[in-house]
């Protein structure tokens, strides 16, 4: 008798409740998309007895893991789903995905020129060539790029006067668009009494390459960033992230998805407000707040935060910031999902899934939304109009930060 | 955090009860997979939902629990705890080829010794299996090695005798119980 299950993603476990399905953002708004279910565990038995029986319809899977939250019976349905299109959907894809994917590349060259590059990607007629020639939707606003990356401004010798410290894994959002959030984290870690470490040779965290199709390339960055990490984790400091999706991406896909051995760091590998949520709660950071910081915001749970189940530890830390009125809204797909949005052919499903997300923001009535990951963000704003921001550079701005040095440092 | 309540399974039974006590003004969290069989909504005003997660350890200190820890490891410590984990489907029972267990706090169950008589092999009889569950006392309290645990409960499919064929379950011992000792 078969003791236990022999599939790596549970397929034996499926009771075919059709939970997973009621959750799909893409399916209730795609009648192409065959659903989690069918996708998954349905259509894994067939696939096992012939790669013929792939189903092309498996581009529209957004890998947000809404299907593998609600799963009652423990079937990794979205991991199933990615493995058979990273197995079966084709190696061939056009320029736009390989150039959406290589966010290192494009970053670097971008921020190099970045005044000329946000002037002409601000541009309708520019806009409107991409959306003719490559097929990036002219409806949307490009992130803009920073002048010169994070990594370039920061002076690591600002940090020498630390005897504790933590490794900073900034990712490409933080370098090459909006240095500010690395900043944000810099002065928190700062004001709790930590120093700062970056790493040598850090790379794109490789989501949008798994995204795009590109295994290869995301298991190089995969083994590089793990090499990187293992040494900062061997040194006794953690690895702090600021993105949701950059930290789910190298705690599971790494392993899971791309086979590559992460044991070594997992662990100590967490997003800045878990590492912080944590020490305050065991009484071995204190953090002093402006008294007269006075905010309205909703918090929005990113998919892949509530796949980690983290958002206990944002919402806790801002949670203890007076002064600020927050509220969590029930958790829905924004519907960008990293590179998909951007792309002219799903444009339309994308902003058609992020609808019940918007209007529930424009019900809250907030002055800012306030979520963990950036590509939601850029969604949100696109959608609602409303500043988003991190929640650690609410931090940065709710708390007095010389008060906090003072108070950690004693 | 310190909630006051903790419910553990987010089916029929687990959001009454969160719901009523959200409603009491105590600061309550939900632990639950995602939405039930039972269609019942986790999205409970005021309420903390832990979703797609699981408690898979609890803490003891003398009769009662101090806080327990899901799968995804956050540990939720509360002055009283909630099972509603339900019956087999989403593992709130869990039968072995002998014997019938209850995985997170191994509490009392009431189930047929002889495997033979758990179910009837005539589709439409009344089928034993169907009333397994946890034992409680008569304020809701589960019963672990004989004895009530001071803070624990258990409402819903996951305690012996309810069966699914009936519409509602009831909660309101298990609501007045966790209300009352706020109060105080």
């Amino acid at each position: 008798m078969q003791e236990k299950n022999i599939s790596t993603c549970n397929l034996e476990n499926c009771q075919k409740c059709s939970i997973c399905d009621t959750v799909c953002p893409m399916m209730a708004v795609n009648p192409e998309y065959p659903g989690p279910k069918q996708a998954g565990p349905d259509g894994e038995r067939y696939r096992m007895k012939s790669a013929e029986f792939y189903d092309k319809a498996l581009k529209y899977c957004l890998n947000c893991k809404r299907c593998e939250v609600a799963c009652p019976s423990g079937v990794h349905v979205a991991d199933m789903i990615a493995a058979a299109k990273l197995e079966h959907g084709g190696q061939t894809r056009p320029l736009r995905d390989t150039v959406l994917a290589s966010t290192d590349l494009v970053g670097s060259v971008a921020s190099t020129f970045a005044p000329m590059a946000n002037f002409a990607l601000g541009l309708s007629p520019v806009r409107h060539l991409m959306d003719g020639f490559i097929g990036v939707d002219e409806r949307r606003t490009f992130p803009s790029y920073a002048n010169g990356t994070f990594v370039k401004s920061f002076d690591p010798s600002t940090q020498k006067g630390f005897d504790r410290f933590v490794t900073y894994f900034h990712g490409c959002y933080a370098n090459y668009n909006f240095p500010q959030l690395a900043w944000d984290t810099v002065k928190v870690v700062n004001a709790c009494g930590y120093g700062v470490h970056l790493m040598k040779g850090e790379k794109c965290c490789g989501v949008a390459m798994v995204a795009n199709n590109m295994p290869a390339q995301a298991a190089k960055n995969a083994r590089r960033n793990v090499g990187c990490m293992s040494r900062a984790v061997a040194a006794g400091e953690p690895v702090l992230t600021s993105s949701s999706s950059c930290t789910f991406m190298m705690r599971e896909e790494y392993p899971n998805l791309l086979g590559v051995d992460n044991s070594a760091v997992r662990d100590s590998l967490m997003l800045m407000t878990k590492w912080l949520y944590e020490l305050v709660e065991a009484g071995k950071v204190k953090l002093v707040f402006k008294p007269d910081f006075k905010m309205k915001a909703s918090y929005h749970i990113a998919c892949h935060m509530q796949k980690l189940g983290w958002q206990y530890y944002s919402v806790g830390l801002l949670r203890m910031v007076p002064g600020l009125d927050l509220k969590v809204l029930e958790q829905n797909c924004c519907g960008i999902s990293g590179t998909f949005g951007f792309k002219k052919e799903n444009y339309e499903l994308s902003m058609r899934i992020g609808s019940k997300l918007f209007d529930s923001i424009r019900k809250s009535n907030p002055q800012y939304v306030i979520t963990d990951c950036e590509t939601c963000k850029w969604q949100i704003e696109h959608g609602t109009g409303l500043e988003v921001l991190n929640p650690v550079s609410v931090l940065a701005t709710a708390l007095d930060l010389e008060a906090t040095f003072k108070a950690n440092t004693q | 955090m310190m909630y006051d309540v903790v419910v553990i399974g987010g089916g029929a039974a687990g959001v009454q009860v969160a719901t009523a006590v959200s409603k009491a003004g105590l600061k309550c969290a939900l632990v639950c997979f995602g939405r039930s069989i039972s269609g019942a909504d986790p999205n409970v005003q005021g309420v903390d939902l832990i979703l797609g997660d699981k408690a898979v350890e609890a803490r003891y200190e003398g009769t009662g629990v101090v806080s327990v820890t899901t799968a995804n490891g956050i540990r939720l410590q509360a002055a009283d705890f909630v099972l509603a984990t339900g019956k087999f489907f989403g593992e709130g029972l869990v039968a072995d080829m002998d014997s019938v267990r209850e995985p997170l706090f191994d509490s009392d169950v009431k189930y047929e010794q002889d495997r033979s008589k758990w179910f009837d092999a005539d589709f439409m009889a009344p089928q034993a299996f169907l009333e397994f569950g946890v034992q409680t006392d008569a304020k809701g309290h589960l019963l672990k090695g004989g004895s009530p645990l001071s803070n624990v409960y258990a409402v819903g499919l996951v305690v012996a005798g309810v069966n699914a064929a009936v519409p509602e379950y009831e909660c309101d011992t298990v609501i007045n119980e966790l209300i009352c000792r706020k109060r105080i």
